[in-house]
């Protein structure tokens, strides 16, 4: 019983609660010791005493069709489609050690069903101390935009988003994680053939920020890509991502750039996983990270697991300073040292967006890096 | 113009000028020849403002302003311009957004009103033209994948748009065929003027025959050890500089 005293106080009150609570009450929760929590001591993250996170009293207008605001206790659906169905459910006991963590800290959870040849948006609005377990269904031919936002807050929040992809449908996320405090989240993709998964993702990390990405292409030809940046300053993201080609004919692409600054902590655990059936796979995974001071750290493990003899997989990791060289250059020519770091930084990052074809959308997200990083370089 | 008066600087502790003085007035050319190792670079990147170019005494005005306790993006404001022996790659900063922020910022400084989008492109327009650079060069990140001749045309462009007071070239001509000498050649000339005053560093006469300095300084050992008219850098070419070696 002291073990239990032990935890703390995380739990929803859930089956899936109670028997996670059972679970780490007698494994402990992960730690250091844990490869996959070697970087990031979520042990140690869960046990602090939480600000009080800031609660936002007016909420703006949806800005999709189908919005799910996800409360510290409820969840509110607004709009409505043809086509489109949302549900009750409830999270399940995972074998994986973060899956269960989050499953059992979730509070509410809702199942959203997307009918065959529906194009939909949704939008999920994570607000403060909110924990919540989203499932998705996505029919064939089927198209759905989501855009996952974590509205600035303090606290303890976690998120548990499960797709599931038939046959040729496409999903494109765009997340933004810009809370500052200990957040855990999860999105687990499974893709069916032809079906295609993009995500664009913007991180500016918190007290403690664990993110993964957990993909399985288990179609012919399903495709996934991934863009990423991170810009933290002295905040903690850790990024782990699993892809899993389990059929021939597999593609994906991951590329994550991120700068660290005033003592922040970067970490990447990038796997990519081929198993022995999935020939003619293109896997690949980058990985790269700006330092802008010293002090700050960045952790990198990329991982290559392949059992099949046919196929086409690379990975590329950097961790590096801005080019001092470079920047003397600019000054030379009547930039500010600190405009200079800026113009750098920035391009550096908005390469994750090249091959964006959607113009606005590109616009808007470099916009968005333009305005965190304005803060962020001096 | 330029004075520079007894100036000393050392690289990484080392050091390589060892009070220089040179005096370039307003309207003039002059040239800085000698061999390799004499401090030419360093005199450039010193005037320039690059970190760890350590300066230990003497002085450096343009236009009677002391520029060596100023930033680099200062200097430039007042009207120095140094075109680099090797100009370095911008990933991800596209040619013309590069300049257009170099150009505002210096007019920020100087407490001038910004350029408009449309007269800057207008400037940059005529300028490319005549150092036949293409709209495609333009577009892609400076300098980024441009061949060596290239870069120094880039340069050129640089300086036009930005329209230093002071401009200091440094081996502009190392890596240019002679099509491309001609080019940034006449680029460069289209710069003189009477408020305007250049230093053009190299080793061969070669640059001279298009680009006619006023006087010619010889750079030997951290010194100017002897200075003379253009007809110096003809002597130079035939006699090279042994005799001034064995003086310093």
């Amino acid at each position: 019983m002291a073990q239990i005293n032990a935890l703390p106080d995380i739990f929803a009150p859930t089956k899936v609660g109670a028997k996670a609570r059972d679970y780490f009450a007698q494994n402990g929760l992960p730690n250091k010791r844990n490869e996959d929590f070697h970087f990031t001591d979520l042990s140690r993250g869960l046990s602090q005493e939480t600000e009080t996170a800031i609660i936002y009293e007016e909420y703006s207008a949806p800005i999709a069709e189908i919005e799910m605001r996800l409360f510290e206790d409820r969840i509110e659906v607004i709009g409505q489609k043809i086509g489109v169905c949302v549900e009750e459910t409830a999270p399940i006991l995972d074998r994986d050690v973060f899956q269960k963590l989050i499953g059992g800290m979730s509070r509410f959870s809702k199942k959203i069903v997307i009918d065959a040849n529906c194009n939909v948006a949704v939008s999920i609005i994570r607000f403060p101390n909110s924990r919540a377990n989203i499932e998705i269904a996505i029919g064939e031919n089927a198209k759905l935009y989501l855009v996952e936002k974590q509205e600035c807050c303090g606290g303890l929040s976690s998120f548990s988003c499960t797709i599931s992809q038939a046959e040729n449908s496409q999903v494109q996320v765009q997340t933004q994680l810009l809370g500052n405090g200990v957040d855990l989240s999860l999105i687990k993709a499974s893709l069916e053939s032809g079906a295609n998964y993009n995500e664009i993702l913007m991180a500016s990390g918190g007290k403690m920020v664990r993110r993964n990405l957990e993909i399985k292409l288990q179609g012919e030809g399903a495709k996934a890509e991934f863009g990423g940046v991170y810009m933290l300053a002295g905040s903690h993201f850790d990024f782990s991502s699993n892809i899993e080609h389990l059929h021939p004919n597999c593609t994906s692409h991951e590329v994550m750039r991120g700068i660290v600054a005033n003592g922040a902590h970067a970490v990447f655990q990038g796997k990519i996983l081929v198993a022995r059936d999935a020939q003619k796979t293109m896997g690949n995974m980058e990985h790269r990270a700006l330092m802008l001071e010293d002090g700050a750290r960045v952790n990198a493990k990329p991982t290559l697991e392949i059992y099949a003899d046919d196929v086409e997989c690379s990975h590329a990791n950097t961790i590096g300073a801005l080019d001092e060289s470079a920047l003397f250059y600019m000054q030379s020519r009547g930039i500010t040292k600190a405009k200079a770091k800026a113009l750098l930084t920035e391009a550096f990052l908005s390469q994750v967006f090249d091959a964006m074809d959607d113009e606005a959308e590109k616009g808007k997200i470099l916009s968005e890096v333009q305005k965190h990083l304005e803060g962020m370089i001096k | 113009m330029l004075k520079i008066t007894n100036l000393s600087v050392a690289v990484h502790g080392t050091q390589i000028l060892h009070g220089l003085s040179l005096h370039v007035p307003a309207g003039e050319v002059h040239a800085i020849m000698g061999p390799n190792g004499a401090g030419k670079s360093t005199l450039s990147y010193a005037l320039a403002g690059r970190p760890n170019y350590e300066v230990l005494g003497g002085t450096a005005t343009l236009n009677g302003e002391d520029i060596l306790s100023l930033e680099p993006e200062i200097r430039a404001a007042y009207g120095l311009f140094l075109s680099f022996q090797y100009p370095l790659e911008i990933p991800g900063v596209p040619t013309l957004t590069f300049l257009r922020t170099a150009l505002n910022e210096q007019r920020k400084t100087r407490g001038e009103e910004e350029i408009s989008a449309p007269a800057f492109m207008r400037m940059a327009r005529e300028a490319a033209k005549r150092l036949q650079i293409s709209d495609e060069m333009l577009k892609r990140p400076l300098n980024v994948g441009f061949s060596g001749g290239e870069k120094k045309r880039m340069e050129i462009f640089q300086m036009e748009l930005l329209a230093p007071k002071f401009m200091i070239l440094d081996e502009t001509d190392s890596g240019l065929d002679i099509d491309a000498l001609r080019v940034v050649s006449d680029g460069v000339n289209h710069m003189r003027a009477p408020d305007r005053a250049m230093l053009v560093i190299t080793h061969y006469q070669r640059l001279l025959d298009y680009i006619k300095p006023d006087k010619v300084h010889v750079l030997v050992a951290g010194r100017i050890v002897e200075s003379g008219g253009a007809d110096l850098a003809l002597e130079l070419e035939k006699n090279g500089y042994d005799k001034y070696e064995v003086a310093a």
